[in-house]
Protein backbone atom coordinates (compact mmCIF):
# COMPACT_ATOMS: atom_id res chain seq x y z
CA UNK A 1 0.00 0.00 0.00
CA UNK A 2 2.78 2.30 0.75
CA UNK A 3 4.40 1.42 -2.37
CA UNK A 4 1.50 2.28 -4.26
CA UNK A 5 0.84 5.49 -2.41
CA UNK A 6 4.87 6.46 -3.11
CA UNK A 7 4.59 5.62 -6.56
CA UNK A 8 1.62 7.51 -7.14
CA UNK A 9 3.52 10.56 -5.52
CA UNK A 10 6.70 10.12 -7.22
CA UNK A 11 4.84 9.86 -10.58
CA UNK A 12 2.17 13.11 -10.01
CA UNK A 13 4.69 15.35 -7.39
CA UNK A 14 6.24 18.23 -8.14
CA UNK A 15 10.19 18.26 -7.36
CA UNK A 16 9.44 19.01 -3.44
CA UNK A 17 13.45 18.70 -2.96
CA UNK A 18 15.09 21.88 -3.80
CA UNK A 19 16.15 23.60 -0.88
CA UNK A 20 16.77 26.97 0.28
CA UNK A 21 13.54 28.41 0.40
CA UNK A 22 10.07 27.36 2.53
CA UNK A 23 7.29 27.13 -0.47
CA UNK A 24 3.29 26.72 -0.46
CA UNK A 25 0.91 24.17 0.82
CA UNK A 26 1.10 22.37 -2.36
CA UNK A 27 4.46 21.10 -1.96
CA UNK A 28 3.84 20.50 2.13
CA UNK A 29 0.37 18.54 1.26
CA UNK A 30 2.78 16.43 -1.20
CA UNK A 31 5.69 15.47 0.87
CA UNK A 32 3.56 14.56 4.69
CA UNK A 33 3.09 10.91 3.26
CA UNK A 34 6.51 10.75 2.21
CA UNK A 35 6.97 12.45 5.34
CA UNK A 36 5.07 10.03 7.71
CA UNK A 37 6.49 6.49 5.46
CA UNK A 38 9.79 7.75 6.60
CA UNK A 39 9.19 8.06 10.41
CA UNK A 40 7.54 3.97 10.25
CA UNK A 41 10.51 2.99 8.13
CA UNK A 42 13.27 5.23 10.30
CA UNK A 43 11.76 3.87 13.76
CA UNK A 44 11.69 0.41 12.50
CA UNK A 45 15.10 0.07 10.51
CA UNK A 46 16.62 1.66 14.00
CA UNK A 47 15.06 -0.73 15.72
CA UNK A 48 15.88 -3.78 13.69
CA UNK A 49 19.58 -2.44 13.92
CA UNK A 50 19.22 -2.38 18.07
CA UNK A 51 17.47 -5.94 18.12
CA UNK A 52 20.03 -7.37 16.03
CA UNK A 53 23.15 -5.64 18.26
CA UNK A 54 20.83 -6.51 21.02
CA UNK A 55 21.45 -10.43 20.06
CA UNK A 56 24.77 -10.28 19.16
CA UNK A 57 26.10 -8.64 22.55
CA UNK A 58 23.76 -11.44 24.73
CA UNK A 59 25.62 -14.02 22.35
CA UNK A 60 29.20 -12.58 22.71
CA UNK A 61 28.21 -12.32 26.21
CA UNK A 62 27.16 -15.62 26.61
CA UNK A 63 30.07 -17.10 24.70
CA UNK A 64 32.93 -14.91 26.35
CA UNK A 65 32.07 -15.50 29.05
CA UNK A 66 32.07 -19.66 29.55
CA UNK A 67 35.68 -19.09 27.78
CA UNK B 1 40.93 56.92 -1.55
CA UNK B 2 37.73 55.44 -2.52
CA UNK B 3 39.54 52.37 -2.24
CA UNK B 4 39.79 52.90 1.69
CA UNK B 5 35.99 53.13 2.02
CA UNK B 6 35.15 50.60 -0.57
CA UNK B 7 34.85 47.92 2.41
CA UNK B 8 32.58 50.30 4.73
CA UNK B 9 30.29 51.83 2.19
CA UNK B 10 29.21 48.12 0.84
CA UNK B 11 27.93 46.64 4.59
CA UNK B 12 24.63 45.44 4.66
CA UNK B 13 22.17 45.57 7.41
CA UNK B 14 22.27 41.07 7.06
CA UNK B 15 26.11 41.03 7.44
CA UNK B 16 25.41 43.52 10.75
CA UNK B 17 22.93 41.07 11.71
CA UNK B 18 25.39 38.37 11.30
CA UNK B 19 28.27 39.62 13.05
CA UNK B 20 25.66 39.97 16.01
CA UNK B 21 25.00 36.83 15.59
CA UNK B 22 29.10 35.80 15.44
CA UNK B 23 29.11 37.83 18.48
CA UNK B 24 26.53 35.97 20.51
CA UNK B 25 28.21 32.51 20.00
CA UNK B 26 31.32 33.58 20.85
CA UNK B 27 30.52 34.82 24.20
CA UNK B 28 28.19 31.72 24.67
CA UNK B 29 31.47 30.15 24.27
CA UNK B 30 33.46 31.83 26.43
CA UNK B 31 31.41 33.25 28.99
CA UNK B 32 29.08 30.74 29.20
CA UNK B 33 31.15 27.93 28.13
CA UNK B 34 28.89 26.33 26.06
CA UNK B 35 30.52 24.13 23.65
CA UNK B 36 33.23 26.80 22.52
CA UNK B 37 35.41 24.36 20.95
CA UNK B 38 32.33 24.55 18.13
CA UNK B 39 31.03 27.80 19.29
CA UNK B 40 33.33 30.19 19.51
CA UNK B 41 35.31 29.23 15.79
CA UNK B 42 31.80 29.62 14.36
CA UNK B 43 31.24 32.68 15.85
CA UNK B 44 34.48 33.70 14.69
CA UNK B 45 33.85 32.14 11.32
CA UNK B 46 30.66 34.05 10.73
CA UNK B 47 31.82 37.51 11.33
CA UNK B 48 35.22 36.88 8.64
CA UNK B 49 32.68 35.33 6.21
CA UNK B 50 30.53 38.70 6.55
CA UNK B 51 32.57 41.39 6.33
CA UNK B 52 32.51 43.13 2.85
CA UNK B 53 34.80 41.53 -0.10
CA UNK B 54 35.93 39.01 2.73
CA UNK B 55 39.07 37.36 1.35
CA UNK B 56 38.23 34.60 3.39
CA UNK B 57 35.31 33.44 0.64
CA UNK B 58 35.80 33.21 -2.85
CA UNK B 59 36.01 36.33 -4.86
CA UNK B 60 36.14 37.99 -8.20
CA UNK B 61 38.91 39.69 -8.80
CA UNK B 62 37.90 41.98 -12.04
CA UNK B 63 41.37 43.39 -12.53
CA UNK B 64 43.18 40.17 -11.85
CA UNK B 65 40.37 38.83 -14.11
CA UNK B 66 40.08 35.27 -12.10
CA UNK B 67 38.40 33.90 -8.84
CA UNK B 68 40.10 34.20 -5.73
CA UNK B 69 39.96 31.59 -3.71
CA UNK B 70 39.62 32.40 -0.15
CA UNK B 71 40.37 29.87 2.94
CA UNK B 72 36.88 29.18 4.17
CA UNK B 73 35.74 28.51 1.12
CA UNK B 74 38.38 26.00 0.01
CA UNK B 75 37.87 24.26 3.38
CA UNK B 76 34.49 23.80 2.95
CA UNK B 77 34.45 22.37 -0.92
CA UNK B 78 37.51 20.26 -0.16
CA UNK B 79 36.38 18.62 3.40
CA UNK B 80 33.00 19.05 3.57
CA UNK B 81 31.26 19.55 0.01
CA UNK B 82 33.03 17.04 -1.73
CA UNK B 83 33.90 14.28 0.61
CA UNK B 84 31.92 15.24 4.01
CA UNK B 85 35.70 14.66 5.12
CA UNK B 86 35.85 16.75 8.50
CA UNK B 87 32.81 15.22 10.07
CA UNK B 88 33.93 11.63 9.32
CA UNK B 89 36.92 11.87 10.62
CA UNK B 90 36.00 13.54 13.45
CA UNK B 91 33.58 10.62 14.42
CA UNK B 92 37.01 8.38 14.69
CA UNK B 93 38.14 11.04 17.35
CA UNK B 94 34.29 10.22 19.11
CA UNK B 95 34.53 6.85 18.86
CA UNK B 96 37.95 6.48 19.99
CA UNK B 97 36.72 8.76 23.34
CA UNK B 98 33.51 6.13 24.18
CA UNK B 99 33.20 3.30 26.85
CA UNK B 100 30.28 0.99 25.21
CA UNK B 101 31.10 -1.36 28.64
CA UNK B 102 27.72 -0.02 30.59
CA UNK B 103 25.96 -0.44 27.32
CA UNK B 104 27.24 -4.27 27.10
CA UNK B 105 26.94 -5.26 30.13
CA UNK B 106 23.19 -4.08 30.20
CA UNK B 107 22.15 -4.55 26.18
CA UNK B 108 18.39 -3.58 26.82
CA UNK B 109 19.38 -0.30 26.74
CA UNK B 110 19.80 -0.07 23.30
CA UNK B 111 16.15 0.55 23.00
CA UNK B 112 15.87 3.41 24.84
CA UNK B 113 18.43 4.76 22.34
CA UNK B 114 16.52 3.98 19.49
CA UNK B 115 13.06 4.89 20.98
CA UNK B 116 14.87 8.33 21.55
CA UNK B 117 15.70 9.45 17.94
CA UNK B 118 12.15 9.35 17.01
CA UNK B 119 11.92 13.26 17.58
CA UNK B 120 14.15 13.59 14.55
CA UNK B 121 11.15 11.80 12.20
CA UNK B 122 8.12 13.62 14.16
CA UNK B 123 10.15 17.04 13.42
CA UNK B 124 10.55 16.45 9.82
CA UNK B 125 7.17 15.57 9.77
CA UNK B 126 6.62 19.23 11.39
CA UNK B 127 8.78 20.82 9.11
CA UNK B 128 6.85 19.56 6.32
CA UNK B 129 3.86 20.87 7.40
CA UNK B 130 5.48 24.80 8.05
CA UNK B 131 6.47 24.72 4.19
CA UNK B 132 9.72 23.10 4.11
CA UNK B 133 10.72 20.69 1.22
CA UNK B 134 11.59 17.13 1.97
CA UNK B 135 15.14 17.36 1.80
CA UNK B 136 15.36 20.56 3.98
CA UNK B 137 12.99 19.25 6.83
CA UNK B 138 14.81 15.85 7.06
CA UNK B 139 18.27 17.63 7.49
CA UNK B 140 16.63 19.90 10.12
CA UNK B 141 14.84 16.95 11.66
CA UNK B 142 18.37 15.22 12.17
CA UNK B 143 18.86 18.02 14.47
CA UNK B 144 17.05 15.88 16.77
CA UNK B 145 19.86 13.40 16.45
CA UNK B 146 21.75 15.72 19.12
CA UNK B 147 25.24 14.72 17.15
CA UNK B 148 26.71 18.24 15.13
CA UNK B 149 28.99 15.78 12.71
CA UNK B 150 25.64 14.01 11.77
CA UNK B 151 23.83 17.09 11.64
CA UNK B 152 26.34 18.77 8.99
CA UNK B 153 26.94 15.33 7.32
CA UNK B 154 22.95 14.75 6.73
CA UNK B 155 22.44 18.05 5.76
CA UNK B 156 25.62 18.39 3.36
CA UNK B 157 24.92 15.25 1.34
CA UNK B 158 20.97 15.89 0.71
CA UNK B 159 22.24 19.14 -0.81
CA UNK B 160 20.44 21.56 2.32
CA UNK B 161 20.38 25.07 2.11
CA UNK B 162 20.39 25.81 5.34
CA UNK B 163 23.60 24.08 6.55
CA UNK B 164 24.77 26.69 8.98
CA UNK B 165 21.60 27.23 10.73
CA UNK B 166 21.13 23.28 11.23
CA UNK B 167 24.36 23.04 12.19
CA UNK B 168 24.41 26.45 14.92
CA UNK B 169 21.11 24.85 16.40
CA UNK B 170 22.46 20.90 16.60
CA UNK B 171 25.05 22.29 18.74
CA UNK B 172 23.71 25.10 20.66
CA UNK B 173 21.18 22.57 21.63
CA UNK B 174 23.52 19.83 22.70
CA UNK B 175 25.06 22.38 25.26
CA UNK B 176 21.28 23.49 26.67
CA UNK B 177 20.22 19.58 27.58
CA UNK B 178 20.80 20.29 30.95
CA UNK B 179 18.39 23.10 30.29
CA UNK B 180 15.75 21.32 27.80
CA UNK B 181 15.76 17.91 29.35
CA UNK B 182 14.83 18.52 32.60
CA UNK B 183 11.72 20.49 31.44
CA UNK B 184 10.71 17.56 29.11
CA UNK B 185 10.79 15.42 32.17
CA UNK B 186 8.98 16.84 34.36
CA UNK B 187 6.17 17.55 31.80
CA UNK B 188 5.81 13.63 31.71
CA UNK B 189 6.84 12.51 34.71
CA UNK B 190 5.73 12.25 38.35
CA UNK B 191 8.33 12.44 41.06
CA UNK B 192 7.32 8.86 42.41
CA UNK B 193 8.37 7.90 38.61
CA UNK B 194 11.33 9.66 38.84
CA UNK B 195 12.54 7.84 42.25
CA UNK B 196 11.82 4.40 40.84
CA UNK B 197 14.76 2.51 41.65
CA UNK B 198 16.72 0.35 39.52
CA UNK B 199 18.79 -2.52 40.35
CA UNK B 200 22.45 -2.88 38.73
CA UNK B 201 23.16 -6.01 37.75
CA UNK B 202 25.52 -6.18 34.85
CA UNK B 203 26.43 -9.16 32.78
CA UNK B 204 30.36 -9.34 32.62
CA UNK B 205 31.92 -8.16 29.75
CA UNK B 206 35.14 -9.65 28.24
CA UNK B 207 37.72 -7.58 26.02
CA UNK B 208 36.81 -10.01 23.54
CA UNK B 209 33.74 -8.77 23.76
CA UNK B 210 34.95 -5.01 23.65
CA UNK B 211 36.66 -5.89 20.59
CA UNK B 212 34.11 -7.91 18.78
CA UNK B 213 31.11 -5.04 18.49
CA UNK B 214 32.22 -2.95 16.59
CA UNK B 215 32.83 -5.12 14.05
CA UNK B 216 29.85 -6.31 14.82
CA UNK B 217 27.94 -3.32 14.57
CA UNK B 218 29.12 -1.64 11.66
CA UNK B 219 28.41 -4.96 9.59
CA UNK B 220 24.62 -5.20 11.07
CA UNK B 221 24.13 -1.53 10.74
CA UNK B 222 26.21 -1.47 6.98
CA UNK B 223 23.35 -4.07 5.66
CA UNK B 224 20.41 -2.76 6.64
CA UNK B 225 21.21 1.01 5.97
CA UNK B 226 24.38 0.96 3.63
CA UNK B 227 24.87 5.02 3.82
CA UNK B 228 25.39 4.96 7.25
CA UNK B 229 28.33 2.83 6.71
CA UNK B 230 31.09 5.65 6.68
CA UNK B 231 28.96 7.04 9.98
CA UNK B 232 29.00 4.20 11.99
CA UNK B 233 32.05 2.67 10.31
CA UNK B 234 34.18 5.89 11.67
CA UNK B 235 32.41 5.85 14.90
CA UNK B 236 33.72 1.95 15.66
CA UNK B 237 36.68 2.50 13.75
CA UNK B 238 37.84 5.01 16.60
CA UNK B 239 36.24 2.69 19.17
CA UNK B 240 38.00 -0.63 17.87
CA UNK B 241 41.55 1.74 17.85
CA UNK B 242 40.45 2.35 21.20
CA UNK B 243 39.63 -1.05 22.39
CA UNK B 244 42.36 -2.94 21.18
CA UNK B 245 44.47 -2.62 23.38
CA UNK B 246 47.45 -2.51 21.01
CA UNK B 247 47.12 0.74 19.79
CA UNK B 248 47.26 3.13 23.03
CA UNK B 249 49.05 5.62 21.09
CA UNK B 250 46.75 6.19 17.77
CA UNK B 251 43.84 5.90 20.73
CA UNK B 252 44.97 8.95 22.45
CA UNK B 253 46.13 10.55 19.14
CA UNK B 254 42.49 9.95 17.94
CA UNK B 255 40.83 11.34 21.20
CA UNK B 256 43.09 14.46 21.41
CA UNK B 257 45.12 15.57 18.94
CA UNK B 258 42.99 15.08 15.63
CA UNK B 259 39.16 15.43 17.41
CA UNK B 260 40.73 18.63 18.21
CA UNK B 261 42.08 19.65 14.85
CA UNK B 262 39.29 18.43 13.00
CA UNK B 263 36.82 20.57 15.96
CA UNK B 264 39.23 23.52 15.32
CA UNK B 265 38.65 23.48 11.81
CA UNK B 266 34.93 22.49 11.18
CA UNK B 267 33.97 25.57 13.33
CA UNK B 268 35.27 27.70 11.17
CA UNK B 269 34.40 25.76 7.69
CA UNK B 270 30.78 25.76 8.70
CA UNK B 271 30.96 29.66 8.70
CA UNK B 272 31.25 29.06 5.33
CA UNK B 273 27.52 28.29 5.38
CA UNK B 274 26.74 31.20 7.43
CA UNK B 275 27.12 34.16 4.91
CA UNK B 276 23.87 36.75 5.71
CA UNK B 277 22.19 36.31 2.63
CA UNK B 278 21.78 32.75 3.21
CA UNK B 279 21.14 32.79 6.95
CA UNK B 280 19.26 35.81 8.12
CA UNK B 281 15.98 35.19 6.99
CA UNK B 282 12.89 33.74 8.58
CA UNK B 283 13.32 30.07 7.95
CA UNK B 284 16.19 30.59 10.58
CA UNK B 285 14.12 31.03 13.10
CA UNK B 286 11.75 28.26 12.17
CA UNK B 287 15.13 26.12 11.74
CA UNK B 288 16.15 27.15 15.79
CA UNK B 289 12.67 26.69 16.78
CA UNK B 290 12.12 22.77 15.24
CA UNK B 291 15.72 21.88 16.57
CA UNK B 292 14.58 22.78 20.36
CA UNK B 293 11.50 21.13 19.42
CA UNK B 294 13.71 17.73 18.08
CA UNK B 295 15.12 17.58 21.10
CA UNK B 296 12.02 18.00 23.05
CA UNK B 297 10.09 15.05 21.16
CA UNK B 298 13.43 13.31 21.55
CA UNK B 299 13.03 13.30 25.61
CA UNK B 300 9.15 13.18 25.51
CA UNK B 301 8.99 10.07 23.30
CA UNK B 302 12.20 8.16 25.10
CA UNK B 303 10.41 8.55 28.74
CA UNK B 304 6.69 7.76 27.24
CA UNK B 305 8.63 4.12 25.62
CA UNK B 306 10.34 3.37 28.82
CA UNK B 307 7.13 3.99 30.70
CA UNK B 308 5.34 2.07 28.22
CA UNK B 309 7.47 -0.88 29.19
CA UNK B 310 6.57 -0.27 32.69
CA UNK B 311 3.09 -1.67 31.63
CA UNK B 312 3.93 -4.88 31.48
CA UNK B 313 6.87 -5.19 34.06
CA UNK B 314 6.13 -6.21 37.25
CA UNK B 315 6.38 -4.45 40.15
CA UNK B 316 10.71 -4.10 41.61
CA UNK B 317 11.48 -4.88 38.12
CA UNK B 318 10.16 -1.35 36.83
CA UNK B 319 12.20 0.73 34.63
CA UNK B 320 12.76 4.33 35.96
CA UNK B 321 11.17 6.30 32.60
CA UNK B 322 14.26 9.29 32.68
CA UNK B 323 16.15 6.64 31.33
CA UNK B 324 14.39 6.91 28.39
CA UNK B 325 15.39 10.62 27.90
CA UNK B 326 19.05 9.40 28.46
CA UNK B 327 18.97 7.61 25.20
CA UNK B 328 19.79 10.94 22.90
CA UNK B 329 23.21 11.18 21.85
CA UNK B 330 24.04 14.30 23.87
CA UNK B 331 26.85 12.20 25.87
CA UNK B 332 27.76 12.82 28.73
CA UNK B 333 25.36 15.91 29.97
CA UNK B 334 21.98 13.60 29.28
CA UNK B 335 23.22 10.61 31.39
CA UNK B 336 24.41 13.38 34.42
CA UNK B 337 20.88 15.05 33.98
CA UNK B 338 19.32 11.97 34.48
CA UNK B 339 21.58 11.09 37.75
CA UNK B 340 21.08 14.71 38.72
CA UNK B 341 17.06 14.74 38.91
CA UNK B 342 17.57 10.79 40.34
CA UNK B 343 19.29 12.14 43.24
CA UNK B 344 16.77 14.93 43.83
CA UNK B 345 13.54 12.62 43.36
CA UNK B 346 15.43 9.84 46.00
CA UNK B 347 18.77 10.90 47.09
CA UNK B 348 19.76 7.46 47.63
CA UNK B 349 18.57 6.77 43.74
CA UNK B 350 21.36 6.10 42.03
CA UNK B 351 20.86 5.87 38.01
CA UNK B 352 24.29 6.99 36.49
CA UNK B 353 25.27 3.21 35.20
CA UNK B 354 21.72 2.71 33.29
CA UNK B 355 22.23 6.62 31.50
CA UNK B 356 25.25 5.94 30.71
CA UNK B 357 24.22 2.51 28.85
CA UNK B 358 21.22 4.36 27.48
CA UNK B 359 23.22 7.88 26.22
CA UNK B 360 26.22 5.72 24.86
CA UNK B 361 23.70 3.26 22.85
CA UNK B 362 21.75 7.04 21.41
CA UNK B 363 24.78 7.54 19.63
CA UNK B 364 24.70 4.43 17.73
CA UNK B 365 21.37 4.83 17.58
CA UNK B 366 21.59 8.76 15.87
CA UNK B 367 24.28 7.78 13.72
CA UNK B 368 21.92 5.15 12.02
CA UNK B 369 19.41 7.15 11.93
CA UNK B 370 21.10 9.50 10.08
CA UNK B 371 22.07 6.71 7.79
CA UNK B 372 18.72 5.41 7.26
CA UNK B 373 17.56 9.16 6.64
CA UNK B 374 20.52 9.14 3.84
CA UNK B 375 18.64 5.99 2.75
CA UNK B 376 15.05 6.70 2.62
CA UNK B 377 14.77 10.27 1.75
CA UNK B 378 16.64 10.34 -1.62
CA UNK B 379 13.76 7.80 -2.87
CA UNK B 380 11.30 10.36 -2.67
CA UNK B 381 13.26 13.00 -4.51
Amino acid sequence: MFKFIRNLICSGATSGATSGSTSGSAPATSAIIPALDILWKGMLGIFVVSALIFITVKILNKINSKK
Amino acid sequence: MDFLINGIIAITWQQAVMWIVGALLIYLAIAKKLEPALLLPMGFGAILVNLPFSGAINQYNPALGKDVIGIVDWLFNEFIDVSEAMPLLLFIGIGAMIDFGPLLANPKLLFFGAAAQAGIFLTVILAVLLGFPLVDAASIGIIGAADGPTSILVSQILDSGYIGAIAVAAYSYMALVPIIQPAAIKMCTTKKERAIHMSYNPESVTKRTKIIFPIAVTIIAGLVAPASVSLVGMLMLGNLIRECGVLNTLSDTAQNVLANLITLLLGITIAASMRAESFVRLETLMIMGLGLVAFFLDTVVGVLFAKLLNVFLPEGKKINPMIGAAGISAFPMSSRVVQKMGLEADPTNHLLMHAVGANVSGQIASVVAGGIILSIVPLFI
